[in-house]
């Protein structure tokens, strides 16, 4: 039974996290001496130190009496899963795919998606509503970014742009 | 005195009209450009610079120094109302600043921000006016063991912004540290952590893990509350400027701040960061007065410190540049660039050769400084009204201005991908209930520190004692030890436990 | 340039299209190649704003747009160590649409980068030589050394003390490293410490600290700190006397033979660029050089306006090429 299961994670996420960059700069790079350091010396010290903090962490969490409040809770998985999606599909619109061939869409295909995509994680999704809050952030950024400070970013989809 | 005349003569240079406009200009573009996050100074001045050529040179600086000074106050105002530190500096203004936003006093924050903004900004325009040729021996004085030992101390302090468990704090510390690493190794060229990917090589961009922390993670955990839980978009915006009393308790944080941000600001590399951290922590370790918030819960003087820190840093830091012709950053070396191509060396002979210049830039930095305060403080009405904006508009929005944000730093649709891995982990800090601020030094500072270390080590070849015969290195480490030994106390152990039970 | 391959593609999979809409969209992509340029130019730069390569590629914007009758946009695509600006170029199709304003470090990166892969330099289509920089010999103005003769004694003495030489450079693997190691070679090979900085700023601070013994780097960036007395130059590398540092001999006349070392930025198009879009880039590259204005800026800063045939730009690669692989070889630099 995990007592204070907020902690015991975050220690077990340090170790993780601390012995993988110690392991990597272990069998990667050359470690070297206190005299002469290698490109691996200074991670791999401090990946030794961050697994040791967070097994520290981790034991502290088991003998930690109070239970309150130290629960993690349930994941939002739909947030989290549409947030991140939508910043990748954005990604996906400006530079498309190029290992499935698919071509760039642009900035304002961009927008269009992302604005989509993100409103669908809260909890009062209202398409014609979003399609004006697209929009009006495509205009805004059209104005922002491309007219006035000239970001160097595609904006048309590759059908109009050519 | 020859300071009143020499502050006259730069006065008689920056008061025409058009160098007025041009400095209006300046702090307007760029306040609009750091609320825009990711969009830097930097990007801005490379491509205004070629307009410039046909301005004086004066005016030229006056508009370039005006577009630096408005990024950095615009990067606090998103800091303050949505979470989104657009550069290093902002980091601690997020902690107190986004606390007073979701109770309603978004706009007395922002005013705090921009008083302690203007006032850090006259003392820093004074100090830099009459100690700039004095200082700039400090410089000199602070090789590669000084330096890491200046950040030794920055990174042991930084585990008082933590409110949480120390141990965790240090732990994130090193995490930002190893994170930082990524990328290529100064002292040998050679690159770590990069998977051969050629998008590593310089290592992740701070903005990328800003955003991803900072951005995505506290919108996925604001959706994850139900409707009535979330204090976002509070609709009652209580005052948009400070209390009587919250004036009282706010100007000694600025004073304190400023003398902080005034001596930092002057080194190179890691001065402006260093500076708004070492502020939040002193007012963090000052005892609260009756009735005041602890800090991390929405305290003004958490805003108004670490605001004047940054930015008398952020005026003392032309103090190399003008003087020594060493830039403080990438902004500053801009600036060089911008001199030279107005056929002015900088470096000692600057003050003797150009006095109408010299002078009158600094006279300049001052009007620069009161034009934002012009610029911004009725502005604040208008930002907060953002606020109002419902929720389900807002988090869109931010949504897409992080990511252009963080594609136009490069034009890289690699660090969107990164920037999502970012997210994903600023979420899980947050359901593990881990604060970020340290992660974030640490990642700036680690590159710097394990580069100082080890050249340190490089030219004593492979000597541990220069970290301690070194009157300047050791004291610094000794200082660094003493706030170690303070924060293992049990007595302030048991306050900062105290602290985390009324959260 | 990849949507372009894509909708012709369709185009030949479309049996609805006639043929006459086919000739003509053949006609006219004939045409638009000898009327370049017909749309906004680009130019990559693989560095953020700011830097020598940004600016070099900024400075003959304005003239040039004015040349081709074509506006022509900067992409900085920093990161990688130039090398992802120069990847985008080297993957361009040979349209002229996407041009690279490529710093001379590009014929150093392959031999220094060994699990990397970075672009072959020699593979673009050189256009033409925007700027160049010599790079200059200093020592902390507090050194008894007063020139190069001096130099070497000193450095060889020093070498055998417990204390030992360090050099400075403004990176691992950047032009200012190579070029001190390939002087150490012609010096001997005495034992001299390599301690690489992050740019320019921080190794000028030690070196006027004295904690670095000499440094080699742009004569733009330390003729400020020569002037004012905080460094002494014992050389430029050059093969004419800096204008800024007239009375610094040159490597030549201070005695080194062959040590004509510049940092150049040259204009490359991706492989297989068309012949007359190179003239037609190249002229109004030297029409745009040959600009007072652009002239007075670029000398302002410290470098040297270039200019020339895309044949030079070829030659100079090409030497530079070769010249650093033998040093990094010899003197086992490598970067990861």
């Amino acid at each position: 039974m995990i007592k204070n299961q907020r902690d015991f994670y975050s220690g077990a996420l340090f170790v993780l996290v601390g012995g993988g960059f110690a392991v990597w700069s272990y069998l990667g790079y050359r470690i070297g001496t206190g005299l002469r350091m290698g490109p691996g010396y200074f991670p791999f010290a401090l990946g030794i130190l961050l697994a040791i903090l967070g097994a520290i962490i981790a034991i502290k969490a088991q003998m930690d009496g109070s239970t309150g409040g130290t629960r993690i809770g349930a994941v939002a998985w739909r947030p989290l899963l549409l947030i991140i999606a939508a910043n990748l599909l954005f990604g996906v619109a400006i530079g498309g795919l190029p290992s499935i061939g698919l071509p760039p869409m642009g900035l304002m295909v961009g927008i269009f998606v992302v604005t989509f995509v993100a409103s669908l994680a809260g909890d009062e999704f209202q398409f014609v509503e979003v399609f004006l809050v697209s929009g009006v952030l495509a205009a805004l950024s059209y104005l922002a970014f491309i007219v006035v400070l000239r970001l160097q970013i595609p904006v048309w989809p590759f059908f109009i742009a050519e | 005195m020859d300071l009143f005349a020499n502050l006259a003569l730069g006065f008689d240079v920056a008061f025409s009209l058009t160098n007025l406009l041009y400095a209006f200009i300046g702090c307007l573009l760029g306040t609009l450009i750091g609320v825009l996050p990711g969009v830097g100074p930097l990007a801005t001045i490379a491509m205004l610079l070629p307009a410039t050529y046909a301005l004086p040179p004066v005016s030229a600086l006056i508009m370039l120094a005006g577009i630096f000074y408005g990024a950095q106050y615009g990067g606090s105002t998103t800091s303050i109302l949505v979470n989104l530190p657009g550069e290093a500096s902002s980091v601690v203004t997020v902690i107190d600043g986004f606390q007073m936003a979701r109770k309603g006093q978004g706009g007395r924050a922002l005013a705090a921000s921009a008083i302690g903004s203007f006032f850090a900004g006259c003392a820093g325009t004074l100090v830099l006016a009459a100690f700039a040729a004095p200082l700039t021996q400090l410089a000199f004085k602070f090789g590669p063991a000084e330096n890491f030992a200046l950040m030794v101390l920055g990174l042991i302090s930084a585990v008082v912004l933590a409110s949480g468990s120390v141990i965790k704090a240090i732990a994130m510390t090193v995490l930002g540290l190893l994170l930082g690493l990524i990328g290529t190794d100064v002292n040998t060229g050679m690159t770590r952590f990069t998977m051969n990917k050629p998008e590593l090589i310089d290592g992740i961009g701070f903005i990328v893990v800003a955003m991803g922390i900072y951005g995505y993670g506290e919108i996925i955990n604001t959706l994850s509350q139900h409707r009535s839980e979330r204090r976002v978009a509070n609709t009652k915006i209580s005052g948009l400027m400070p209390t009587r009393q919250e004036l009282r308790r706010m100007f000694p944080a600025i004073f304190r701040g400023t003398a902080l941000g005034s001596i930092l600001g002057i080194l190179p590399g890691s001065g402006a960061v260093m500076a708004s951290f070492a502020a939040y922590t002193i007012e963090k370790k000052l005892p609260l007065t009756d009735g005041e918030v602890p800090l991390g819960q929405g305290n003004i003087r958490g805003v108004a410190s670490p605001e004047a820190a940054n930015n008398a840093a952020a005026q003392t830091s032309f103090i190399p540049l003008l003087t020594l012709g060493l830039p403080a950053n990438a902004v500053m070396a801009m600036m060089v660039g911008a001199m030279m191509i107005h056929n002015i060396q900088p470096g000692p002979t600057v003050i003797t050769s150009n006095p109408a210049l010299f002078w009158g830039l600094i006279a300049s930095m001052w009007i620069g400084n009161m034009m934002l305060v012009v610029l911004n403080l009725p502005l604040i009405g208008i930002w907060v009204k953002l606020l109002s904006v419902p929720y389900r508009w807002l988090f869109p929005s931010i949504v897409l201005f992080c990511a252009i944000g963080v594609y136009s730093t490069n034009n890289l649709t690699f660090d969107i991908w990164l920037v999502g891995i970012f997210g994903v982990l600023g979420y899980v800090f947050i359901k593990l209930d881990i604060e970020s601020g340290p992660l974030l030094l640490g990642f700036i500072l680690g590159p710097m520190m394990e580069e100082n270390f080890r050249r340190a080590l490089n030219l004593s070849r492979g000597n541990w004692s220069i970290f301690f015969t070194q009157p300047l290195s050791a004291g610094l480490l000794l200082a660094a030890f003493l706030v170690l030994v303070m924060l293992m106390m049990p007595a302030i152990k048991k306050k900062r436990a105290e602290t985390f039970v009324e959260d | 340039m990849h949507a372009k391959r894509i909708v012709s593609g369709f185009a030949k999979s479309t049996a609805f299209l006639t043929l006459a809409i086919g000739l003509s969209a053949i006609s006219s992509m004939a045409h638009a190649q000898s009327a370049w340029p017909t749309k906004p130019v680009t130019f990559v730069v693989g560095y953020p704003p700011g830097g020598q390569t940004d600016f070099a590629g900024r400075v003959v914007v304005a003239n040039m747009q004015k040349e081709l009758g074509q506006p022509i946009v900067i992409d900085n695509r920093g990161g990688g160590g130039g090398n992802i600006g120069s990847d985008i170029v080297m993957q361009a199709a040979p349209d002229g649409y996407k041009l690279l304003v490529g710093n001379g470090v590009i014929t150093i990166n392959p031999h220094t980068y060994r699990s990397t892969p970075m672009v072959d330099p020699l593979k673009f289509t050189p256009i033409g030589t925007l700027l160049t920089s010599g790079l200059v010999l200093v020592v902390p103005a507090t050194s008894p050394v007063k020139d190069y003769k001096q130099f070497v004694q000193y450095i060889k003495d020093k070498a055998k003390t417990p204390e030992g030489v360090n050099y400075g450079s403004s990176g691992a693997g950047s032009l200012t490293h190579v070029t001190m190691e390939l002087l150490r070679e012609r010096m001997g090979k005495p034992e001299m410490n390599h301690v690489p900085y992050k740019g320019t700023a921080a190794v000028a601070v030690d070196l006027i600290a004295g904690r670095v013994d000499a440094l080699f780097d742009a004569t733009s960036v330390i003729s400020p700190f020569i002037k004012s007395g905080q460094m002494r130059a014992l050389m430029v590398t050059s093969a004419q006397r800096v204008p800024a540092l007239p009375d610094v001999p040159t490597a030549a006349e201070a005695g080194v033979k062959d040590f004509e070392i510049i940092s150049f930025i040259g204009l490359y198009g991706p492989p297989k660029l068309p012949a007359d879009v190179v003239k037609k880039a190249n002229s109004a590259m030297n029409v745009a050089l040959k600009d007072a204005t652009v002239r007075k800026n670029i000398i302002d800063r410290g470098d040297e306006p270039g200019g020339g045939s895309a044949e030079d730009l070829g030659k100079l690669t090409q030497t530079h090429f070769k010249l650093w692989g033998g040093i990094v070889k010899a003197n086992d630099i490598r970067v990861d």
